[in-house]
């Protein structure tokens, strides 16, 4: 089944053209990686994908729906979660709080039950706790559970973010370059993870630079050049596409 | 998720039970006076507190404290109705005053939003100083506002114009803000809040709506700014468009600042700091009174950044820090000799 699907998805920022014309689809349960070199407009379709950035035009459907011109929140509700390039963290808080406010949309903790700390908001909060140990012991975060945020090394940074798009349990996970800066072990580690929240059930976009990650873990790559699509197939047959080579390592001349 | 302790609730219990016994030990009106003004000022600067709680400087505070009193004088001298439903009345119509102002300009971040807010805060006082002057009275504002008092039939009657009534009115308010700021701040709301603070984009993406939240902020401190602005009204008796200008919002802010933003008890620490400080002991300086205030300011800013409620980490750290170059030098001395 189609989950996401893009049709003629354009972004101009005045006169650059970002992102040209694109058609993709994400089908449930794979993992499909979005490469391509530097300002190849990667990010720009992830921004609007989520909501963050409005297509010029172009329509993009999630499970079906039309969600152009959603808000980043709705789009998150409706089960599309994303993580950031650059580290994004709630950074004064611990690690635990992190993870709870990954699990808030759904908690159905409202206004006056928050305040009056009722039977329900004490149950929600204490399934919210649980489900976030869960979380940790599943990134290997356990025994950093009550640290700030900002006092964890890199590596663990980026970790607590997937936890806490994980805690917001999307079926669409989108992930910007989760790998950057992560040194060869945590590298594996990580992608042992991607592998493991797919078998889980979850539908996965990542974009990244380390070919050798992609390829060994996506199901299909688009490569985008300059805001086209130059291909799009399986990640050995689109590593053996000239035109996918020319636009990584320029061409003899 | 902070949960308040039961140390936090008796340290709060004992401290008002303290102020409760102030009238035991002084008769002086003027330090009931200026008691009063701490607890509005506590009131205010904890209502500003808490819009800079979702990550704003609210520069038309002062503004949203003056429509509070404006409503609360206007409800009791126009329409004759009790000061105890004027009040919250008063606190309720500037809260909802706040969501159509909270809906445009908190897509604004920042400095854009402080821009707006400033010119909003000007909007306030030259409507309330040149339109419906029958109304609002104009430049010279309202006066003869009446003081609030508690009539059961003939017998109990309770006039709160001499200053130590009005005081207990003033401490039980204070005290009504804190506590329910505090259970906010320690609810999962408050947390939502500090998350925004931290990063809007990503609560926004792990499905927080972030405006909603944002308006509920401010609502919630207009709301305390409006309560303020209503006991002020009827504490000092008159009321006029420059009380409630940019410059008032002013030294509240530096309040703020001095005590500790983001905590619910910075505000109120600063607040009674700060005013202590000038009513009590600066008066005497006379022109180098607000010189003096200024250096105090700084040198808080300098070296305590975040306020006078990190003192007792300062210092505890401080005094670690002394203790571990001691033994440092002590194991210097052992292994040079």
């Amino acid at each position: 089944m189609m989950l996401l699907e893009s049709r003629g998805l354009t972004k101009r920022f005045g006169g650059i053209l970002a992102v040209n014309e694109l058609d993709f689809h994400l089908e449930e349960g794979e993992i499909l990686g979005l490469i391509g070199p530097n300002g190849a407009g990667k990010t720009t379709v992830f921004n609007m994908i989520t909501g963050t950035l409005r297509p010029t035009h172009g329509d993009m459907f999630f499970r079906g729906t039309r969600i152009n011109g959603f808000k980043p929140s709705k789009i998150a509700q409706l089960g599309a979660v994303r993580t950031f390039q650059l580290t994004n963290l709630f950074s004064d808080m611990t690690v635990t709080d992190n993870i709870i406010l990954g699990t808030h949309h759904k908690s159905g903790i409202g206004l006056w039950g928050a305040l009056l700390w009722t039977k329900h908001v004490r149950k929600r909060q204490m399934d919210a706790v649980s489900e976030a140990s869960k979380i940790l012991e599943f990134m290997d975060l356990t025994t950093q559970k009550d640290m700030l945020a900002k006092n964890l090394p890199h590596g663990q940074q980026r970790c607590l973010e997937v936890s806490i798009a994980l805690a917001a349990e999307p079926s669409l996970l989108l992930l910007d370059e989760p790998l950057q800066g992560m040194n060869q072990e945590e590298v594996s580690d990580m992608l042992a993870r991607i592998s493991r929240i797919r078998s889980e059930g979850k539908t996965i976009l990542l974009v990244e630079h380390n070919m050798k990650a992609v390829t060994s873990i996506c199901d299909r790559i688009v490569v985008l050049n300059f805001g086209e699509k130059i291909a799009e197939g399986r990640p050995q047959d689109v590593m053996q596409n000239p035109e996918v080579i020319e636009a990584y390592l320029g061409v003899e001349t | 998720m902070t949960r308040q302790s039961l140390q936090q609730y008796g340290l709060v219990a004992a401290i008002s039970l303290l102020l409760a016994g102030v009238p035991l030990i002084t008769r002086e009106p003027y330090v009931f006076h200026i008691l009063c003004l701490i607890g509005i000022n506590v009131i205010f600067a904890c209502s500003l507190n808490a819009i800079l709680n979702i990550g704003e400087l609210n520069l038309a505070q002062a503004a949203f404290m003056g429509i509070g009193a404006y409503a609360s004088t206007l409800l009791v001298t126009r329409l004759g109705v009790s000061f105890w439903i004027a009040l919250p009345a008063a606190a309720l119509i500037t809260a909802v005053f706040s969501l159509p102002i909270g809906f445009l300009t908190l897509r604004f971040k920042g400095a854009y939003f402080l821009l707006f807010t400033f010119l909003f805060a000007e909007l306030v006082r030259i409507l309330l100083s040149n339109f419906w002057i029958g109304l609002f009275g104009g430049i010279p504002g309202l006066t003869n506002i009446p003081t609030p008092r508690i009539q059961l039939g003939s017998l109990f009657l309770v006039t709160f114009d001499s200053k130590a009534p009005f005081y207990y009115l003033v401490l039980a308010l204070t005290l009504l803000t804190i506590l329910v700021l505090w259970r906010i701040d320690g609810s999962r709301i408050g947390m939502v809040f500090k998350a925004i603070s931290q990063s809007e984009s990503l609560a926004e993406s792990v499905g927080i709506s972030t405006m909603k939240f944002k308006i509920l902020g401010c609502a919630t401190g207009c709301f305390f700014a409006g309560m303020a602005g209503s006991i002020y009204a009827h504490f000092v008796g008159i009321i006029t468009p420059s009380d409630f200008g940019i410059h008032s919002a002013l030294a509240p802010i530096a309040y703020v600042v001095v005590g500790g933003m983001g905590s619910v008890f910075g505000p109120v620490i600063g607040t009674v700091f700060m005013m202590v400080l000038s009513h009590f002991f600066l008066r005497q300086f006379g022109f180098y009174e607000l010189l003096i205030y200024g250096v105090i300011i700084v040198l808080i800013i300098r070296f305590m950044p975040e306020g006078l409620i990190s003192v007792p980490r300062v210092l505890s750290s401080w005094f670690a820090s002394r203790r571990r170059r001691a033994e440092r030098v002590k194991g210097y001395d052992a292994t040079g000799k």
